[in-house]
């Protein structure tokens, strides 16, 4: 087989895998500060691609007014969406949390469609169709700053997290949250920068894609799913495992569906999570299942 | 209190319409049902079909309607999903339409043609190509089902001889939906294309949904088949052409591909020159009937009509024919004077069904050329 091949499709997971991570990395600081799985994390990521598409197609800005707008807009919304609804779940309440987060999810998708409709859209922006030749390896231009915003936003997260005040109060509150509440830290406001934080990764991820993949209402549907596969994989709430475990499905998807085919591809994120939950049920970095 | 007299106020009021309302056009109207995706991600074409069929209404019932009655389209969601399709089913059946035109997805089709038969309601089928629909259908064990468009397998036949034609095409690597569009295409065109001569190099079946297609494309671009035969349709479709086109693959583009649908995403940039397909229907397919049907259609709809509102048209047509042949909108009335249909399609070909309720229109191979779609040849199916 040859290296350029092989490389490639290296290339190509390295791609994929640090798109998948601004998604997961979203739903795990959510799960780890809330204990709630979002799962209207998929029509979040495909909020920001509306807005991308809105900004860019209808209003005719920019590529940067875009993301930055598209940021902005669902780190609103996630605020909106904490005040309103998620604050008032009580410690323990798994399973309210995932009814209502599958209902926000619900109406969001089945509201974009009834206001946008339901065809899918192009985002054109400045950078269409320009690939870059990297020593024989290609890469698509639009994909490239995809993966530089998320490399610059995982960078800013993990600055964030272990050198700001807020930062550290997330993980602590992570970490052990009635320690956290004994040393006097104010849960609701944590919480709530959380889920800002993490909506907002959504969104980045959605505004970034929007110009590689085709926008519409059902188009977080699958990428979610992944999402929960990686996280699973990585262990849930735990941020840097999420990025690594992001990095090896997508690479692990790469190669399976070079050497394979695309049904194969499509299966091996779950083959992966169904062997960590057999062999380390609380993922590759977890902590322990605490009683 | 006050909520109570509301209330009454209300049902008194909503007596009243339909005393005036309800029960007449209730009586009067026959109703054709329709089971289509107007959510999802291939919604943008039922709802085509829809304004298809609701352009034949418009133009009967503007005629004077048919026995004097005008007539009703109900439509019904499917979602593209066959346990949403068999709830839409069952909800037209409540509403007692004479027949039903469905479902735009073979997957969906075949998982109302059993509702169908058990209520003996005729089904008339003008989107979903499946090879299995016709199969199942007449004397297949169906009589209830009938299809006007041509199945996989006659489309597939009718490319595979294009394409063998050319004796430029050796090897074809196919991709399509993981579904029965997709794995009937794939079966049909598989052994039209060996019949020929041509080799299927690889097969490679997506979910409906899939964003990313860089691996396949890699896979493809490193193999260097002479073809690549994709059937897709939707957003899954758009999402593989512009990542094939950005990938630089030099294989030539065949198979089902949309050009109708892409008309102003992607064939007026140019990006698929020399892009060949097989479809039963295109718009500038050159003849008065459809010229005169092209023009309505823009002009009620502000688009051009595509391949599913052409047979949203034709299968409300055809249904409108036989109920007229019958003399009644009776279901089992109208299924038999279905069987003898003999009806002259805008493409100039009879719809007549044969033992299997299949109808033989044509198939049309089209070609992308300077940015414009041109018919390449019309042929049998």
């Amino acid at each position: 087989m040859d290296t350029g091949f092989l490389l490639q499709l290296a290339l190509n997971g390295i791609v994929i895998g640090l798109i998948y991570a601004l998604i997961a990395v979203g739903l795990s600081l959510i799960f780890g500060v809330l204990e709630i799985v979002n799962f209207a994390h998929g029509q979040l990521f495909m909020l920001g691609a509306f807005a991308m598409l809105l900004i860019v197609s209808g209003l005719g800005l920019g590529y940067v007014v875009g993301v930055v707008g598209a940021v902005l807009l669902t780190g609103v919304l996630g605020f909106v969406l904490y005040q309103t609804l998620l604050r008032h779940l009580g410690q323990g309440e798994f399973e309210r949390g995932i009814i209502l987060t599958l209902g926000i999810g619900m109406v969001l998708q089945n509201g974009t469609i009834a206001l946008l409709g339901a065809s899918p859209n192009v985002v054109d922006t400045e950078f269409a169709f320009v690939t870059l030749d990297l020593a024989g390896l290609h890469l698509d231009l639009q994909r490239a700053i995809a993966v530089g915003l998320s490399i610059a936003a995982l960078a800013g997260l993990y600055l964030l997290l272990h050198h700001t005040r807020m930062g550290k109060a997330m993980r602590a509150f992570a970490q052990n949250r009635e320690a956290a509440l004994m040393v006097g830290m104010r849960p609701t406001r944590i919480a709530g920068q959380a889920v800002v934080l993490g909506v907002a990764f959504a969104g980045l991820a959605g505004a970034a894609l929007a110009p590689v993949f085709t926008v519409h209402p059902v188009m977080g549907i699958p990428i979610l799913f992944k999402s929960f596969a990686i996280v699973i994989v990585g262990g849930l709430g735990h941020i840097p495992g999420a990025v690594v475990a992001a990095l090896l499905i997508g690479t692990l998807e790469s190669f399976v569906g070079g050497f394979s085919s695309l049904s194969m591809q499509d299966g091996v994120a779950f083959l992966a999570m169904i062997a960590i939950l057999w062999l380390r049920p609380s993922g590759l970095f977890g902590k322990g299942v605490r009683v | 209190m006050t909520v109570g007299r509301s209330s009454r106020c209300l049902g008194a009021a909503l007596a009243l319409g339909l005393l005036i309302h309800g029960p007449a056009l209730a009586e009067e109207a026959i109703k054709i049902g329709m089971s289509v995706p107007i959510s999802g991600g291939v919604a943008a074409l039922g709802q085509h079909e829809q304004w298809g069929a609701e352009l034949a209404i418009a133009e009967i019932n503007a005629a004077g309607g048919i026995l004097g009655k005008p007539l009703e389209l109900v439509v019904q969601d499917n979602q593209c999903n066959p346990s949403q399709g068999v709830t839409s089913i069952e909800s037209l059946l409540q509403d007692e339409v004479t027949a039903i035109i469905g479902c735009l997805c073979s997957s969906v089709t075949l998982a109302a043609m059993p509702i169908v038969q058990r209520a003996e309601t005729p089904l008339v089928v003008g989107v979903s190509t499946s090879k299995k629909i016709t199969e199942q259908a007449g004397v297949g064990g169906n009589e209830w089902t009938f299809r006007i468009n041509p199945s996989d397998a006659g489309l597939a036949v009718a490319l595979g001889n294009y394409l063998g034609d050319k004796r430029t095409v050796k090897t074809v690597a196919f991709v399509g939906e993981d579904t029965d569009y997709g794995r009937g295409g794939h079966a049909a065109l598989s052994a039209a294309l060996e019949a020929r001569g041509i080799e299927v190099v690889s097969a490679d079946f997506y979910q409906q949904n899939t964003a990313d297609f860089t691996t396949v494309l890699t896979r493809i671009r490193a193999k260097k088949p002479d073809a690549v035969a994709l059937y897709a349709i939707g957003a899954d479709e758009l999402n593989f052409l512009r990542q094939f086109r950005s990938m630089d693959i030099q294989s030539h583009l065949t198979g089902r591909v949309a050009l109708d649908e892409l008309q102003d995403t992607l064939v007026s940039t140019g990006m698929l020159d020399g892009t060949t397909s097989v479809f039963p229907y295109a718009t500038g397919l050159d003849s008065a009937a459809n010229k005169s049907f092209v023009e309505a259609f823009e002009k009620a709809y502000g688009e051009l009509p595509n391949y599913q509102s052409f047979e949203g048209y034709e299968a409300l047509r055809v249904i409108a024919d036989a109920i007229v042949r019958a003399g009644k909108a009776d279901p089992s009335a109208v299924r038999d004077a279905l069987e003898s249909t003999s009806f002259e399609s805008l493409t100039g070909r009879k719809i007549e069904f044969d033992d299997h309720n299949q109808a033989h229109n044509y198939a049309i191979i089209l070609r992308v050329e300077g940015s414009e779609i041109v018919v390449e040849a019309v042929a049998g199916t």
